[in-house]
């Protein structure tokens, strides 16, 4: 192994918070899909198949309000019965619910679960790495062990680009890798529960629907290790530069000039900017205005979709790629970079 | 043998006040060299110079480079211990030692494992769970095993106990010290490194007070102990300082006839701590 792989294994040693996490979520949906609760429920449907209106759902939740123990549950459908306005409604299991619907809205509706799952990791780690690279050239200044990485042969480069790499690139690789373990755990979890309540899981395995999934994690993950760069440049400056605080002089200059901004000219073009940095690939994701795609599961969410699928969500990304920003932000990235490097070779350190 | 340090006119100033001040020194290869001088006399200004960790002004080359500019490249032959607090906290001692194994050209696990094999430390501890000495000794192990020209030493033995600081130095000079590497150490505890060094610098308010070999110390300068009635005489000398003790008056002499002030009293080699207090007050007043 090389000094660079080294100094990349050096940041796992100590910021097992990296590895740890999404190993928690991935345990997290294990246990639920070992329990075999929590991905999905029982439905309540009209007698002919059809979702239940408006009027039906807020009577089913006063109903449901009712219930003081998880035995009164099996009691539901007989008192569902008895009451009037909802006379004419079933109780179907996963399976049964599942078997009702198209096999091509299933195949979206296990795409939302899955890309849920995955966008749930990217945002365990991307909040990970906002605060891995906030502190990766601070915490050895604030305990002085900086004296003893600085009594070793290795360079102030190699140093940044090490804790850049790991920012950057090796924290999205492993949201990816995460995004996969817990894809694949709540497939499993469902592919039991389907099969125990008299469901086909064949959906859950369609080779069409895990090749979108697998592309568009790769995607996302493709955009966020070069969309980030340069944020994860900008607070690796900020953390080489801070006397103290990171966290401070990372936020508050640029939050005082949108400020100053808004208080002098009456606009918002930098906080726009701003949340367009931060943002942009969940932006890009939900194609601006539509909601992003959640883990809900219920028959709503998927039919408010209806209109956009998975390749819409993904040409969103693939045009911020492409988009001029994207270059701009890569260049900056080079340079808050070499700015980062500077301050961390240079700063007076005190012994 | 080749000067493995040169400074001439070394300055740092920071505002008003000077750190250094036109220092200029010399280093040899294969010296134990200690760097003493109060709080603020610009020891740690001097080691941070030479380390590459400060900008200064005026010359100075550290294994003939410019060690503000080639810093990485010196690093490649220098260690140095800053005090004992600088191993991260969070690092395994099994980590610690794979880390400096896998980056440092001129490390020798063996000579590393050797040396632990004597200690308590366990390879699974992190450096927060091990006392003050145990992490010195962890440090004196990786250092002791990379085979460097020029080991820096800045108040390695800060806090620790004396049973360790003594164990430290002999360590240090037993098993490190080869007569061709060069060791540089700054402390206040003078008492512990005069028996160890071969050369001695007192540095105050950013100025070379003393800058000598200890045989030249030796020869140079002379304790008097003398008793009360014989005093004036004595003043006669020139002493440095005067101090009075148990029935005796304790001198200093720099560059006295040595057969004068033996007719007058014992006559000794005086020791650093008292050679230091008495240069110090004469450069102040």
């Amino acid at each position: 192994m090389n000094r660079f792989a080294w100094l990349v294994r050096r940041e796992f040693w100590e910021n097992r918070s990296i590895w740890v996490a999404p190993a928690i979520v991935v345990a997290v949906l294990l246990l639920g899909a070992v329990t075999g609760n929590i991905f999905m429920g029982d439905v309540v449907v009209n007698s002919d198949g059809s979702s239940l209106t408006e009027e039906q759902k807020a009577a089913l939740k006063e109903q449901l309000g009712k219930v003081e123990s998880i035995d009164d549950l099996d009691t539901l459908g007989q008192k569902l019965d008895e009451t009037g306005q909802l006379k004419g409604v079933k109780k179907l299991s996963p399976g049964e619910a599942l078997g009702l619907v198209p096999v091509e809205k299933q195949a979206k509706l296990v795409t939302v679960v899955y890309t849920g799952i995955a966008a749930v990791m990217f945002l365990v780690l991307g909040t990970i790495g906002f605060f891995y690279a906030l502190d990766a050239l601070y915490a050895d200044r604030r305990d002085r062990s900086v004296l003893f990485w600085k009594s070793l042969p290795l360079s102030d480069t190699e140093t940044v680009l090490a804790k850049f790499t790991v920012g950057a690139v090796a924290i999205p690789l492993v949201a990816a890798a995460a995004a996969v373990a817990g894809q694949l755990v709540v497939a499993v979890g469902m592919s039991l529960k389907l099969a125990f309540t008299g469901g086909s899981a064949a959906i859950l395995w369609a080779p069409a629907v895990l090749a979108g999934v697998a592309g568009s994690t790769a995607l996302i993950t493709v955009a966020s290790v070069f969309w980030y760069a340069p944020m994860v440049a900008y607070l690796l400056l900020a953390s080489a530069w801070a006397p103290k605080s990171p966290f401070l002089w990372a936020v508050l200059p640029p939050l005082a000039v949108v400020m100053l901004e808004k208080i002098a000219f009456g606009t918002a073009h930098l906080g726009h900017f701003l949340s367009f940095r931060s943002f942009g690939v969940l932006k890009a994701l939900a194609r601006d205005d539509s909601n992003v795609p959640g883990i809900v599961i219920d028959d709503d969410n998927f039919r408010g979709q209806a209109s956009a699928t998975l390749s819409d969500h993904m040409s969103g990304v693939i045009d911020l790629m492409l988009s001029p920003s994207m270059l701009l932000g890569l260049v900056a990235a080079v340079a808050l970079l070499a700015a980062a490097v500077w301050v961390r070779r240079y700063r007076d350190e005190t012994i | 043998m080749s000067n493995l340090i040169e400074a001439s006119g070394l300055t740092k100033a920071f505002g008003a006040t000077r750190a250094l001040d036109g220092v200029s020194f010399s280093i040899p290869e294969g010296r134990i060299v200690g760097l003493i001088g109060p709080n603020g006399a610009g020891k740690t200004t001097a080691l941070k110079a030479i380390l590459g960790l400060t900008r200064f002004e005026g010359s100075l080359t550290v294994l003939g480079q410019d060690p503000y500019r080639h810093r990485h490249q010196i690093m490649q032959d220098i260690c140095f211990i800053a005090d004992v607090a600088v191993l991260p906290r969070w690092i395994r001692v099994q980590q610690v030692i794979d880390f400096v194994a896998a980056t440092h050209p001129r490390f020798r696990r063996e000579a590393c494992e050797q040396f632990l094999a004597r200690t308590d430390l366990k390879r699974r501890s992190r450096v927060k769970e091990l006392s003050k000495g145990m992490v010195t000794q962890l440090h004196l192990a990786l250092v002791m095993a990379i085979d460097a020209r020029l080991l820096v030493l800045d108040e390695p033995t800060l806090g620790l106990d004396i049973l360790m600081r003594k164990q430290f130095y002999e360590t240090l000079l037993n098993e490190y010290f080869d007569g061709q590497r060069t060791i540089l150490v700054t402390t206040h505890q003078v008492e512990e490194v005069e028996h160890i060094l071969t050369d001695l610098m007192f540095i105050d308010r950013g100025r070379i007070v003393l800058d000598a070999s200890m045989e030249d110390l030796a020869e140079r300068y002379v304790q008097l102990a003398v008793r009360p009635e014989r005093v004036d005489e004595a003043r006669r000398h020139n002493p440095i300082s005067v101090r009075q003790g148990l029935g005796r008056v304790h001198m200093l002499f720099a560059d006295a006839p040595r057969e004068e002030l033996e007719k007058l009293g014992d006559v000794g080699v005086p020791s650093v701590a008292d050679l230091f207090v008495a240069l110090m007050q004469g450069a102040r007043s």
